[in-house]
C-alpha cells in the first residue's frame, strides 16, 4: 500500500472497502479489506474484482459488479468468506473521464451462532461453580447428615452434573459438531469493555487504556472474549487497593510480522480484598485456551499485578 | 547538546561498558539508560542495550522459553526505581517473546505511564522547543520523537500532540517525557 493510501481515512475504517475501475479491476483496497480477504502479503491491486473472493462469493460479486457497471445502479450482495458472513453494498463511482467504476463496502454480520455459544458458555460457568460448592459442602457434611438429607444432596449433585453434560452437548451442537474459530477486532472489544465497565464502576476508579491505533485481527470469538475480559476487569476492580489505578494495555507481539496480540490488565491488589491465589477466573483461562491463546498472571511487590492474555493473529 | 552533557553521556556509556565487562548487566543497563535520559535516541546507548544481552547469553533453543534470570534482573532494576532500564532490558532480550517477559513489560509500561503523567503534569500545557535547530541535529532523536517535535509549534497542547502522534499514548508520553528531561522541551500555559 502506498504512503498516500495509508494516509487515507478509508484505511482507518473497520469496514472492508474496495474500489474497482470501469474494467472491473481493483484500484484500491483498504487495510481492513486486505486483512479480511487477502492472504498474508498478497497485493490485490490490479486483480479482477471477483478474483479475490472464493467459491459462491465470487459469483455474487461478479453479478453485483456487472449490475453496477452496466446499469449504473447500486446493488446489494451477501457473501460468506473465511467463516464470516458479510452484507455488501456495491455502488457506482464516476471516474474523471465520466466512465463508471465500482465501490464496494462490506459489513460483517454478527452471527447468531456466536451469540448462542456465548450464552451457553455464560450458563456453564455458574453451573460449574455451584457444582464445585455442592461437592465441598457434601464432603464437609457427609458425617453429620441424616439419610434423607444425604439423598437430597446426592440427587442435587447428579442433576447438576446432568445439566452440565447437556450444556456441553449444546455447545458442541451450536458449533456444528466441532470447535469453530472466527476472527475479531480485539481493539474494538477492549474499547467496548472498558467503556462499559467505566460506566458501571464508581468514578473514583481510575481506568486507563493504552493501545495503539491499529491492531491485527485475532483468532477467536468476540462475544466470548468480551465476556471474559469484562469478568476479569470487574474482578480486578473489586480486588484493587482504593485509589490505585487499573490499566488495560494491548499491543501486537512477535516482531515486525506480529504473531499475536497481548491484552493485559494491570492492578495493585489489596491484601484484604484479593482472592487467595490472585489467579484469573477459570472461565478466562478456559476461554482463551479454546481460542488458541495463553494466560499468565505475574505479580511484583513494587509494580503490582498483571494478567496477560496472548491471542494468535488470525491467518488467511 | 552542551559539551558538559556530551561528556556525561560518554562517561556513562563507558562506565556501563566496564560494568558489562564484569558481568554486572543490570548495572550496565541502568547507566546506559541514564545516558539515554540525557540524550534521548543516543544510537550508541541503544546499540549497547540491544546487543548486550544477545552477546552475553547462550542462544535459547526453545524460542519461547521464559528467562527467569532476565525477569529477575528486571525486577531488581525496578526495585531500584529504574523502571526505564528494566523495560529496555526486557524489550531487548533475545527471548522477549516469552509470555512472562511480555507480561513484565506491561507491568513496567503501566507504572512508567503514571510516572510520565505525574512528571509532565497538566497535559493542556503548551510545549515549546527550548534549543535551537543546530543543537537538535546533534541529538540523534528517534523518528517518533522527531515527528512529535515537528508538531511542537507553541500552540499545540501536550494532549493534542499525544492524540495526533499515531502511536499509543504510552509511547507518545514517553517521547515527550524524555525530551522534557533532556531539556529539549519546556512548558508554557
Amino acid at each position: 500500500m502506498s504512503a498516500a493510501e495509508e494516509m487515507s481515512l478509508l484505511g482507518h475504517l473497520d469496514a472492508p472497502i474496495l474500489v474497482g475501475d470501469p474494467e472491473g479491476c481493483i484500484v484500491y483496497a483498504n487495510q481492513s479489506f486486505r486483512d479480511h480477504f487477502c492472504g498474508h502479503g498478497e497485493d490485490p491491486i490490479g486483480e479482477p474484482l471477483a478474483m479475490v473472493f472464493g467459491g459462491g462469493a465470487r459469483e455474487a460479486v461478479l453479478m453485483a459488479t456487472a449490475e453496477v457497471l452496466q446499469r449504473g445502479q447500486a446493488a446489494r450482495l451477501n457473501i460468506r468468506e473465511g467463516g464470516n458472513a458479510y452484507t455488501g453494498l456495491c455502488s457506482p463511482i464516476e471516474a474523471e473521464d465520466d466512465r463508471v467504476g465500482v465501490v464496494m463496502v462490506m459489513l460483517e454480520e454478527q452471527s447468531n451462532e456466536e451469540h448462542l455459544t456465548g450464552l451457553a458458555d455464560e450458563i456453564a460457568e455458574p453451573i460449574a461453580e455451584a457444582l464445585q460448592s455442592m461437592h465441598q459442602l457434601s464432603e464437609k457434611l457427609t458425617a453429620t447428615l441424616l439419610d434423607d438429607q444425604q439423598r437430597l444432596l446426592e440427587n442435587a449433585l447428579r442433576q447438576m452434573e446432568t445439566a452440565q453434560k447437556w450444556l456441553r452437548e449444546l455447545s458442541v451442537a451450536l458449533r456444528g459438531g466441532k470447535v469453530q474459530q472466527g476472527r475479531f477486532d480485539v481493539a474494538n472489544v477492549v474499547l467496548r469493555v472498558s467503556e462499559r465497565v467505566a460506566h458501571d464502576v464508581p468514578s473514583s476508579v481510575d481506568l486507563e487504556v493504552l493501545m495503539p491505533p491499529n491492531l491485527p485481527r485475532v483468532s477467536g470469538t468476540a462475544v466470548v472474549f468480551e465476556r471474559v475480559l469484562s469478568q476479569l476487569l470487574r474482578q480486578r476492580i473489586e480486588e484493587s487497593k482504593t485509589g490505585q489505578p487499573i490499566t488495560i494495555l494491548a499491543r501486537a507481539v512477535g516482531g515486525d510480522q506480529a504473531k499475536g496480540v497481548l491484552v493485559s490488565v494491570v492492578d495493585v491488589p489489596d491484601g484484604d480484598r484479593r482472592g487467595p491465589t490472585g489467579h484469573p477466573p477459570e472461565a478466562l483461562k478456559h476461554a482463551v485456551s479454546q481460542m488458541g491463546g495463553e494466560v499468565i498472571c505475574v505479580e511484583d511487590a513494587k509494580l503490582g499485578r498483571v494478567t496477560s492474555m496472548r491471542l494468535s493473529v488470525a491467518t488467511g | 547538546m552542551a559539551q558538559a552533557n556530551e561528556e556525561n553521556v560518554a562517561k556513562l556509556l563507558q562506565q556501563g561498558l566496564e560494568l558489562y565487562g564484569t558481568g554486572e548487566i543490570p548495572g550496565a543497563f541502568m547507566l546506559w539508560n541514564e545516558a539515554l535520559e540525557l540524550d534521548p535516541g543516543n544510537e550508541e546507548a541503544l546499540d549497547y542495550i540491544r546487543d548486550a544481552d544477545r552477546r552475553s547469553r547462550p542462544r535459547v533453543d526453545r524460542g519461547d522459553a521464559p528467562s527467569a534470570s532476565i525477569v529477575g534482573d528486571a525486577r531488581r532494576l525496578a526495585q531500584g526505581e529504574n523502571e526505564e532500564a528494566a523495560l529496555e532490558l526486557l524489550a531487548s532480550a533475545p527471548n522477549s517473546g516469552a509470555l512472562e517477559c511480555e507480561s513484565m513489560i506491561e507491568l513496567l509500561r503501566a507504572k512508567l505511564f503514571r510516572k510520565y503523567q505525574n512528571a509532565l503534569g497538566d497535559l493542556e500545557q503548551i510545549p515549546r522547543v527550548k534549543e535551537d535547530a543546530a543543537d537538535l541535529q546533534g541529538r540523534n532523536l528517534p523518528p517518533s520523537a522527531g515527528f512529535l517535535l515537528s508538531m511542537v509549534d507553541g500552540l499545540t497542547s501536550l494532549s493534542d500532540l499525544v492524540t495526533v502522534s499515531g502511536t499509543d499514548r504510552f509511547e507518545a508520553l514517553r517521547s515527550l517525557h524524555r525530551m522534557s528531561e533532556a531539556g529539549i522541551l519546556e512548558w508554557g500555559t
